[in-house]
C-alpha cells in the first residue's frame, strides 16, 4: 500500500475536498492534503537512504484472463516526478490562495494530482492509460472554467488534441498486447515483461508510431503544439505551473519507460527523426519565444524549447543523454513552473501581461524583481544553476551520437538569451510606457516569497550539486542506455 | 403426440411478479389518491420476491417450452433490476403504468426462458403491447400519442414479420423448437434463410439497429425519462437476447445455456448492420438540440457497438465474448439510467437548458457529466470499460476493421457527449438554465448512487470476469 496511497489519498481526498461546506476551508484541506502528500513521497526516499535500492519500492495485484496487473513501482526516473508532482501541487494551491474560487477548484487540483501520481507510478500498460485519460479531465475544467478570457477555445483545443493522442496511445497500447500474445502465447500488460519480448516485422513500426504519437502529442513536440500555447495562456497560473511542470512530463516518461525499453533497435532507427523533431522544438520554440509581446505566451514557448531538450537527451540513448533528459524533466518543471508563478503574481496585481504593459519594475519592486531574475537565468541555462546541467548533459550525450544534433540543439541554448534577456529589460528595466501599470503594482508579500524560496533553493541546489539525483537516477538510466 | 405438461414451479420467480401485476390493479380500488405509491410499493416487492426466487427457487430443469435456472437467469436479474430502477424513479398518479411495466417484465422473462421459437414469439408480444401503451400513457400528449402509434406499427410490422419467418420456418422443419438440427440438417436452404432474416429483423427492430432505428429517437423523446431508461437497458436488452438466440453460430455459450447451431453464417451480414448502425446514431445524434433525442440516437450509435460484440460472439463462442456483452449491458443499464434521470430530476429537456449547468447545481452536474463520459467510453469508467472489451476481443477475433469502426466511432460519440460537458461548465447560465438544484427523494437517489458508483469499475479490468462467474453461478 505503500504506493498505493500516492495516488489514492489525492483521489480521495478530491471528493471531501469538494463537498466541505465553505470554500476557506476546502482551500486549506486541499493544501494540507498537498503538503501532506509531498512529505509522503520525501519519506518514501528513506529506505535508499538506507542503502536498499529503490525497486523494494514495488507492490502489484493478480493478474487477471486478460493479463491486466495492478502493478506500481518506482525508480530513479519515476520517483523524483513524483516529488515533482507533488511539490508544484502544493506550491500550486498556496500560490492561488487569494483566489476567489468555488471546491471544485481545490478539488480539480487533487484530482490532477491523483493522475499524474498515478501515470508516473503504474508499471502495468492498462492502469498507465487510465490515469494517463484521467488526468485530462480536471485539467479540462481548470482551463476551461478558471481560465481568462480565451478560456473555452482553449479548453476544447487541448480536449481535441489530447484525446486524439490518447486513442492513438489506447490503440497502440492494445497492439502490443495483442501481438506480445501472438509471439509468446502469454497475455501480458506488464512493461517489465514486455520488455523481454522484442517487438519485431512491420507491425512493430506501426505501433511503434501510434505509441509515439500519442505521447508526442502530449510533450508536444513539433508539429503537435498547437494547442500548448492557447492552453498556457489561457489557464490559470497555478493550471500553467501543472501543465507545464508535471503534467507535459507525462509525454516523455511514455518516451522513457515504454517506447525505449519494448522497442530499442526502433528506437535507435528513430533517433534521426525523433532526435531531429526535439532540435526542432528547441530552435522553433526559442524563436517564437523571441517574437511574442505576452508574456505568459512567450513562457509558453520556452516551454516547447525546453522540452526539446529532453527530447533530443532522451533519443540520443546514451547514459548521459537519458539522464540529462530526465534531470531536464525535473529542472524544467522548476523554472517553468515558477515563471509561470511570477507571472500569475504579476497578473494577479495588473491583469495584464503585455511585456509593453510594464517597464521599470525593477525599482518598484525590487523582490519581484529579483526572483524573476534568478529563475529566468535558470530557464536560461546559467551555469551554475539547474537549466545548465540538464542541458549539457542532454547536448553531452546527443554529440555522442550524432554531432549535428548536439551543435544545433547548443545554438537554441544561445538562443535562450535572446528571448530570455530582451523580455527582462522590457518589463524591469526599461523606462515606462504611457500607459504603463507598474506604479501601481505592489510587491511580493511573505506567502508569495516564501513559495519562490522553495523553487530558488532547488535551483541553486541542483545546479551545484546535482549529484544524489544523478546517482539516484543512475541505474534505471544505465539499464536503459545499454539496451 | 401429445407434448409433456410444463410444471407451474417452473414459473416460481415469475409468480411473484404475476401476483403484484393483479395487485397493482387492485390497489386503484383501495385508494384513489396513493394508488401510484401503492401500486408500487406492490410492484417493487413482487419484483424483489421474484428475484430472490430466480436464485433460491426452482432448480434448473429444461422442457420443451421453457427453461428455468441456468444463465436464463442472469438476463431476468438484469430485467428486473431495470423494473426496479422504473419503480424506485417513477411518481405520476395511477396504477396503471405499474401494471403495465410489471406486464411487460413477464415478457421479458419468457424471453429468456424461451426454449421454443412460439414462447419466444409470445414473450417478444407480452413485452411489446404494454410497452406501446406505456409511451402514451405516462404523458398523454399529442407527441407521445404520435410516437406510441409509430411504434406500435413498427412493432406491429416487426411481430408480424418474426410469425412470417417462423411460419416458414415451420414449413420447412415441421418443429418449432429452437434447437439445432431442423431444416438445416439438409444443408442451407434459401427458405431456410428467409426464415432466419424475416425473424432477425424482428429482432432488430426491437433493438433498433439500423435501418430499423426511425421510431425510437421518438420515442425516447416523447415518452417519460423513467421510461426512455426502461427502454433502452431492459427493451434493448431483450431485443439482443432475441437476435442472440437466433443467430447462435458456432457458439459453445449461447446466452441461455443452450448449445448448437440454429443459424449459422450471420458473419456476412452482421458486421455491416453494425457499422451502418453506430455510424447513423452518432452522425445523427451531433445534430441534436433535444436531449432525450439526444440520448436515444447516442443508444443507436450503441447498439452498433453491441452489434459488433454480437458478430464476435456468434463466430468465435467463448463464454469471455458472452461476458462481454452481459458487461456492455450492464454498463449500460446505470449509465442511461443515470442520464434519463437526470434529465427527469432537473426537469432539463432542451440541450440549451443545460447553459452553466454546473455553476448552478454543480453536484448534480457533475453527476450528469460522468454518465456523459461512461456513455463516450473515457477511462476511468464502466463504459469505456466495456467498450475496451469489444475493441479486445474484436482484435483477437480477427475482425480488426471493426475494431477501427468501433473506435473510430467513439471519437464521433466523443463529438457530442463532451460538448454537452462543454454547455454544462463552460458557458454562462441561461435564461432557461434552471435555477434551483434538484432534490431527489429517496428511491431516485439510490438508483442515482448505484449508477454513480457503477460508472466507476473501469479501474477493474477483471470486472467482465467476475460478472462470467457471478452469472454463471
Amino acid at each position: 500500500m505503500l504506493l498505493t496511497w500516492l495516488w489514492l489519498a489525492p483521489a480521495a481526498a478530491m471528493l471531501v475536498v469538494w463537498a466541505l461546506p465553505s470554500r476557506r476551508l476546502s482551500r486549506a484541506a486541499a493544501l494540507a492534503v498537498s503538503a501532506g502528500v509531498l512529505a509522503y513521497s520525501l519519506w518514501l526516499l528513506a529506505p535508499y537512504a538506507a542503502g536498499e535500492g529503490l525497486l523494494r519500492l514495488e507492490e502489484s495485484g493478480r493478474a487477471g484472463p486478460l493479463g491486466i496487473r495492478y502493478h506500481l513501482a518506482v525508480d530513479g526516473i519515476a520517483l523524483p516526478l513524483c516529488w515533482l508532482t507533488a511539490l508544484l501541487s502544493a506550491l500550486s494551491i498556496a500560490a492561488s490562495w487569494k483566489a476567489d474560487v468555488p471546491n471544485a477548484f481545490w478539488a480539480s487540483f487533487l484530482g490532477l494530482e491523483s493522475a499524474l501520481m498515478g501515470v508516473f507510478l503504474s508499471r502495468d500498460l492498462f492502469y498507465f492509460f487510465i490515469f494517463w485519460d484521467m488526468a485530462l479531465v480536471p485539467m479540462f475544467f481548470i482551463i476551461g472554467l478558471w481560465g481568462s478570457e480565451g478560456r473555452r477555445k482553449a479548453a476544447l483545443k487541448f480536449a481535441l488534441y489530447t484525446f486524439l493522442g490518447s486513442l492513438s496511445l489506447l490503440i497502440g497500447l492494445a497492439a502490443l498486447a495483442t501481438f506480445h500474445h501472438g509471439a509468446t502465447g502469454v497475455w501480458t500488460w506488464d512493461m517489465g515483461e514486455l520488455t523481454r519480448t522484442p517487438v519485431m516485422g512491420r507491425a512493430a513500426i506501426w505501433i511503434y508510431a501510434a505509441l509515439a504519437l500519442g505521447f508526442a502529442v502530449k510533450i508536444p513536440v513539433f508539429p503537435l503544439h498547437n494547442w500548448l500555447p492557447d492552453a498556457h495562456t489561457e489557464a490559470p497560473a497555478a493550471g500553467s505551473v501543472m501543465l507545464a511542470g508535471s503534467m507535459l512530463k507525462m509525454g516523455l516518461f511514455g518516451f522513457l519507460r515504454i517506447l525505449l525499453p519494448v522497442f530499442p533497435e526502433l528506437s535507435a532507427a528513430a533517433l534521426p527523426f525523433l532526435g531531429g523533431l526535439g532540435v526542432v522544438n528547441i530552435l522553433y520554440g526559442a524563436f517564437c519565444a523571441m517574437a511574442q509581446s505576452d508574456l505568459k505566451r512567450l513562457v509558453a514557448f520556452t516551454s516547447v524549447s525546453h522540452l526539446g531538450f529532453c527530447l533530443v537527451g532522451i533519443f540520443s540513448l546514451t547514459a548521459a543523454g537519458i539522464a540529462g533528459g530526465s534531470l531536464q524533466m525535473l529542472n524544467h518543471g522548476l523554472s517553468t513552473g515558477g515563471l509561470f508563478l511570477l507571472v500569475g503574481m504579476l497578473y494577479e496585481r495588473a491583469h495584464r501581461r503585455g511585456l509593453s504593459d510594464f517597464g521599470a519594475l525593477a525599482s518598484r519592486t525590487p523582490v519581484f524583481a529579483f526572483f524573476f531574475c534568478f529563475i529566468l537565468l535558470s530557464s536560461i541555462g546559467l551555469p551554475g544553476l539547474n537549466g545548465f546541467v540538464g542541458e549539457m548533459l542532454s547536448l553531452a550525450g546527443m554529440a555522442q551520437v550524432s554531432r549535428l544534433l548536439a551543435a544545433l540543439g547548443l545554438l537554441g541554448a544561445v538562443l535562450a538569451a535572446a528571448w530570455g534577456l530582451p523580455a527582462f529589460q522590457a518589463v524591469f528595466w526599461a523606462p515606462p510606457g504611457t500607459d504603463s501599470v507598474s506604479d501601481k503594482i505592489a510587491d511580493l508579500d511573505l506567502r508569495e516569497r516564501a513559495i519562490l524560496w522553495v523553487l530558488l533553493v532547488l535551483i541553486l541546489w541542483i545546479g551545484l550539486y546535482p549529484r544524489p539525483l544523478l546517482e539516484l537516477m543512475e541505474p534505471a538510466v544505465s539499464a536503459l542506455a545499454q539496451r | 403426440m401429445t407434448p409433456e405438461s410444463i410444471p407451474l414451479s417452473l414459473f416460481a420467480p415469475q409468480l411473484p411478479i404475476a401476483g403484484a401485476l393483479a395487485g397493482a390493479l387492485l390497489a386503484g380500488m383501495f385508494s384513489k389518491h396513493r394508488s401510484g405509491t401503492l401500486a408500487r410499493i406492490i410492484g417493487a416487492a413482487g419484483v424483489l420476491a421474484g428475484s430472490a426466487l430466480l436464485f433460491w427457487g426452482p432448480p434448473y430443469a429444461d422442457t420443451w417450452l421453457v427453461r428455468a435456472g441456468g444463465i436464463a437467469r442472469a438476463w431476468q436479474l438484469f430485467f428486473h433490476l431495470a423494473a426496479l430502477a422504473f419503480l424506485a424513479s417513477h411518481r405520476a398518479q395511477g396504477e396503471q403504468p405499474v401494471a403495465l411495466l410489471l406486464a411487460a417484465l413477464l415478457g421479458m422473462d419468457l424471453i429468456a426462458a424461451a426454449n421454443d421459437l412460439l414462447a419466444l414469439y409470445l414473450g417478444l408480444e407480452l413485452m411489446s403491447l404494454p410497452t406501446y401503451l406505456l409511451v402514451y400513457g405516462l404523458k398523454p400528449q399529442k407527441r407521445s400519442l404520435e410516437a406510441a402509434v409509430k411504434y406500435f406499427f413498427a412493432g406491429g410490422a416487426a411481430s408480424g414479420m418474426f410469425l412470417f419467418g417462423l411460419s416458414i420456418w415451420y414449413a420447412g422443419t415441421g418443429t418449432t423448437a429452437l434447437a439445432p438440427g431442423g431444416m438445416l440438417d439438409r444443408g442451407p436452404s434459401s427458405a431456410a434463410s428467409l426464415a432466419f432474416v424475416l425473424m432477425g429483423s424482428a429482432a432488430l427492430f426491437k433493438v433498433g439497429a439500423f435501418p430499423f432505428h426511425f421510431w425510437l429517437p421518438d420515442v425516447y423523446e416523447a415518452s417519460e425519462p423513467e421510461l426512455g431508461a426502461f427502454m433502452s437497458t431492459a427493451v434493448k436488452a431483450a431485443g439482443f437476447l432475441m437476435l442472440m438466440l437466433l443467430s447462435i453460430g458456432h457458439s459453445s455459450f449461447d446466452p441461455i445455456g443452450n448449445s448448437g447451431a440454429l443459424f449459422p453464417n450471420l458473419g456476412a451480414w452482421l458486421p455491416v448492420v453494425s457499422v451502418a448502425t453506430m455510424t447513423v446514431g452518432n452522425l445523427l445524434a451531433l445534430r441534436q438540440t433535444n436531449l432525450r433525442r439526444l440520448l436515444g440516437y447516442s443508444s443507436i450509435a450503441h447498439v452498433g457497438t453491441l452489434l459488433s460484440a454480437v458478430w464476435v460472439w456468434q463466430a468465435g463462442g467463448h463464454g469471455e465474448e458472452l461476458a462481454t456483452i452481459w458487461f456492455y449491458l450492464g454498463a449500460t443499464l446505470f449509465m442511461n439510467t443515470g442520464a434519463f434521470l437526470f434529465l427527469k430530476l432537473a426537469g432539463i429537456s432542451q440541450v440549451s437548458e443545460l447553459r452553466g449547468y454546473g455553476s448552478r447545481a454543480p453536484w448534480a452536474a457533475a453527476f450528469f457529466a460522468l454518465m456523459l463520459l461512461s456513455l463516450g467510453g473515457i477511462p476511468p469508467t464502466s463504459g469505456f470499460l466495456a467498450k475496451f472489451y469489444v475493441v479486445w476481443d474484436l482484435l483477437k477475433g480477427g475482425g480488426i476493421g471493426l475494431a477501427a469502426a468501433v473506435a473510430f466511432n467513439s471519437l464521433l460519440g466523443l463529438g457530442y457527449y463532451l460538448n454537452l460537458i462543454r454547455v454544462m461548465a463552460l458557458e454562462e447560465p441561461g435564461q432557461r438554465t434552471p435555477a434551483e438544484p434538484p432534490r431527489p427523494d429517496a428511491g431516485t437517489a439510490l438508483v442515482l448512487l448505484c449508477c454513480a458508483a457503477a460508472a466507476t469499475v473501469g479501474f477493474l479490468p477483471e470486472a467482465r470476469e467476475w460478472l462470467f462467474t457471478l452469472m454463471t453461478l
